[in-house]
């Protein structure tokens, strides 16, 4: 085994073991600390197979934001400790249980169904043509071996406006959308607020400022 | 040293002329609702009551006191008008491709055939009607919520991407584009705790949805090592055809799952467990949009989601099947006993999607294209089932129509409604001279002559069970002699109940064009090539 694999290993399973301990601990603050160590060992797995955009945006995004955003939100919600009952009966955990089980097996024979049928398929002699002619649809891997002299962000910024420019419309549309939506539901019309009056401020002049109350 | 005189050997995109990409309905959309949204935000700030004297003075120039309250109804005019428009200018591109002999092309991840632009131009129709039919509601319920209709056009905006999208990754976003603003809408009603709940739930539900989907992509991504949708149907159809290597098992099974977490938005089969709260819970209008949107575009989407993996027909198949019957079964068992109407319509469309997706099943061309008429079917149905429900307001229980038996004898009261009601309900029970029969005959004749012969007589002998529920509400119109005279329905407003009427008669339509569809078999030919060829 390799340093690499060695390495891959470790982190995986950290990954997996906080990945559970996120779902089964009763502690709220203890479940959002397993995500953040969760969050820092997919990262590293990351950085070790070349692709430093994403390692980066998951320490920055995910752990410097959003988990900490989390565990704020947790800390300020008052919730007490309790034993959390996903489900209230007997009846019902065995009803959903057994569709799950019914939902995974309908998926996995889906899946094998057609191998009866494929046990005598023979193998064709067309096989370099079939290769040169799955390399040319194969997107990223054309993609490195033309671009191979810069790292993943240039890769990122020189197809990021041009061959996905649409995508990145449609994302800032996403964000457009957020922001109307927590502003209708959160806002509250407050009328005893003051608010300025630009243009009356700007308007106003020596003639017009002073008056009469009384006569 | 970044080499960037290299840039022109990465990739050449393919720009169409620019007269078309303006022409093109998303980008015309998007300047649309930011204007909109401009437009809006002024609104707002001269509807703010904190006015000192100059900008009073030109609050009543601009808007008087009159027209504050119907500025809704304005906008909402606007954007139906918009609609209208965009409906017309789909023509017109059809037009365009037919002159210029443009084949079908793609730029920018989108695709552009004569099948998409009439999706997208069912979509905007859709819209079109949805807002027409909720004015009168819009007028009292949403004066304060002025972004209400440019919610629903983002929705639409995303629904047509989701339409025509070739590649996984714009699927993706445009999903979550209309998905989102979906749960903006289900909470839009701020006042009402059970809008909230079911905004909430919508939330969480969408967002399981979606999580499935995405693993089903990445699936894909990693396994094919493309998200396009001309790279994965070589991939499957290559790998079949000249059998050099077996298709690998982990992309059928990201295909499998792409489709399952569709089938999960749409509420079919065993995950359907969400769609009455939500229902129930959501404003009426809404609710319709929810319903007829979410049908229009995620059938569309399969359409041409499962071209693509035509090489791996029995394992779609095997997932269809089930979920085909396991609709079948929760539609009926829960739509029988149900009382209130908004969950009895969610259940009775649970049942109208299994019939949707048994033309799915049979995965042939013309029983995919007679699987979305009966989409077009079900959603001119709805537009004057819902539209009847919202512009009825009973007045001593103030209420909107929320219980089957507030149907009770409205054929005494009001004999043009009971007229359209009893038709709706039987084209919907698919009883013989109306749409509803010659669509599901159809569908399942396509059953038939695919030798799928389990699902049909299932679905011959569902469609005999579903009769029992929609004569029942039939007998309460006509003649209930428990709650006799006990309510009293408010007349409708001139226009919506015109508008009832323009949806009726485009039903009327409908049952001409579909029987002519059905008996000649020459109009049926020439419709299927002008779309799918």
């Amino acid at each position: 085994m390799s340093i690499f694999k060695i390495l891959y290993y470790f982190f995986g399973s950290i990954a997996m073991t906080s990945a559970l301990l996120t779902v089964t601990t009763p502690n709220p603050v203890h479940a959002v600390l397993f995500l953040i160590f969760c969050f820092l060992n997919v990262s590293a797995i990351m950085f070790m197979i070349d692709m430093e955009f994403i390692a980066v945006i998951f320490l920055i995004v995910y752990v410097g934001a959003i988990s900490i955003l989390f565990l704020f939100v947790v800390m300020m919600i008052n919730i007490k400790m309790r034993d959390y009952i996903f489900f209230d009966s007997l009846k019902d955990t065995t009803f959903f249980s057994f569709l799950c089980l019914f939902l995974t097996a309908i998926l996995y024979f889906s899946l094998f169904i057609n191998d009866l049928e494929k046990l005598n398929h023979i193998k064709n002699e067309n096989r370099v043509w079939f290769q040169i002619l799955l390399q040319n649809y194969f997107d990223w891997t054309t993609y490195s071996s033309v671009v191979e002299d810069s790292f993943v962000l240039h890769k990122i910024g020189q197809v990021l406006y041009s061959t996905y420019s649409f995508p990145v419309i449609i994302a800032g549309m996403l964000l457009l959308l957020a922001m109307i939506g927590a502003i209708i539901l959160t806002i509250t019309p407050n009328k005893l607020l003051k608010k300025q009056d630009i243009y009356l401020q700007v308007s106003r002049n020596s003639q017009n400022s002073y008056f009469l109350i009384k006569k | 040293m970044f080499n960037f005189l290299n840039i022109q050997n990465i990739d050449i995109v393919f720009y169409p002329s620019l007269n078309i990409l303006l022409n093109t309905p998303e980008n015309f959309l998007i300047v649309f609702i930011l204007i909109y949204l401009l437009f809006v935000i002024l609104g707002k700030v001269a509807n703010n009551e904190n006015f000192t004297y100059f900008s009073k003075i030109q609050n009543k120039i601009l808007f008087s006191k009159k027209k504050l309250i119907e500025r809704i109804v304005i906008i909402t005019i606007f954007s139906i008008l918009f609609l209208f428009f965009s409906f017309i200018l789909m023509f017109y591109q059809i037009y365009l491709n037919k002159v210029n002999l443009v084949l079908p092309y793609c730029f920018n991840l989108l695709l552009y055939s004569n099948k998409i632009l009439f999706f997208k131009g069912l979509i905007f129709l859709n819209g079109f009607f949805c807002l027409f039919l909720s004015l009168d509601y819009i007028k009292k319920y949403y004066t304060n919520l002025l972004e209400l209709t440019i919610l629903i056009l983002i929705a639409i905006l995303g629904s047509i991407i989701v339409v025509s999208s070739k590649n996984l990754l714009m699927f993706y976003l445009a999903l979550e584009l209309q998905a989102i603003s979906y749960y903006i809408l289900a909470a839009s009603l701020r006042t009402a705790d059970k809008s909230i709940e079911s905004g909430i739930k919508y939330f969480f539900f969408g967002s399981l949805g979606s999580s499935i989907l995405l693993l089903g992509i990445s699936l894909i991504y990693g396994f094919i090592g493309s998200l396009d949708f001309i790279v994965i149907k070589n991939y499957f159809f290559f790998s079949d055809l000249l059998s050099y290597s077996e298709i690998s098992k982990m992309a059928i099974l990201g295909f499998l799952l792409v489709i399952l977490g569709i089938l999960f938005k749409l509420g079919a089969g065993p995950f359907h467990g969400w769609l009455p709260d939500i229902y129930e819970g959501a404003p009426i209008p809404i609710a319709l949009f929810f319903t007829t949107n979410s049908k229009l575009t995620y059938i569309a989407f399969l359409l041409n989601f499962l071209e693509l993996g035509f090489s791996i027909k029995t394992e779609i198949q095997y997932l269809l099947g089930f979920t085909i019957i396991s609709s079948f079964l929760f539609g009926i068992l829960n739509s029988t006993f149900e009382l209130k109407i908004k969950r009895f319509l969610a259940f009775s469309s649970i049942t109208h999607i299994g019939f949707i997706l048994l033309g799915l099943y049979c995965y042939t061309q013309e029983a995919f294209l007679w699987a979305y008429i009966y989409v077009i079917f079900y959603c001119i149905i709805s537009w004057i089932f819902w539209g009847i429900i919202m512009n009825n307001f009973i007045v001593q229980k103030k209420q909107f129509i929320s219980y089957l038996y507030d149907f009770a004898n409205i054929a005494e009261k009001s004999p043009k409604f009971a007229i359209i009601l009893i038709l709706t309900l039987a084209s919907l029970a698919g009883l013989p001279p109306t749409a509803g029969f010659f669509v599901k005959f159809s569908i399942l004749y396509n059953a038939f002559a695919t030798n799928n012969f389990i699902l049909f007589y299932l679905g011959i002998f569902v469609s005999g069970l579903i009769v029992f529920y929609y004569l029942r509400i039939i007998k309460l119109i006509l003649d209930e002699k428990k709650h006799l005279n006990q309510f009293f329905l408010m007349n409708t407003s001139k226009i919506t109940s015109a508008a009832i009427i323009i949806c009726f008669l485009i039903s009327i339509y409908f049952i001409e064009f579909t029987a002519k569809l059905f008996f000649n078999n020459n109009l049926f030919l020439i419709l299927f090539n002008n779309l799918f060829n």
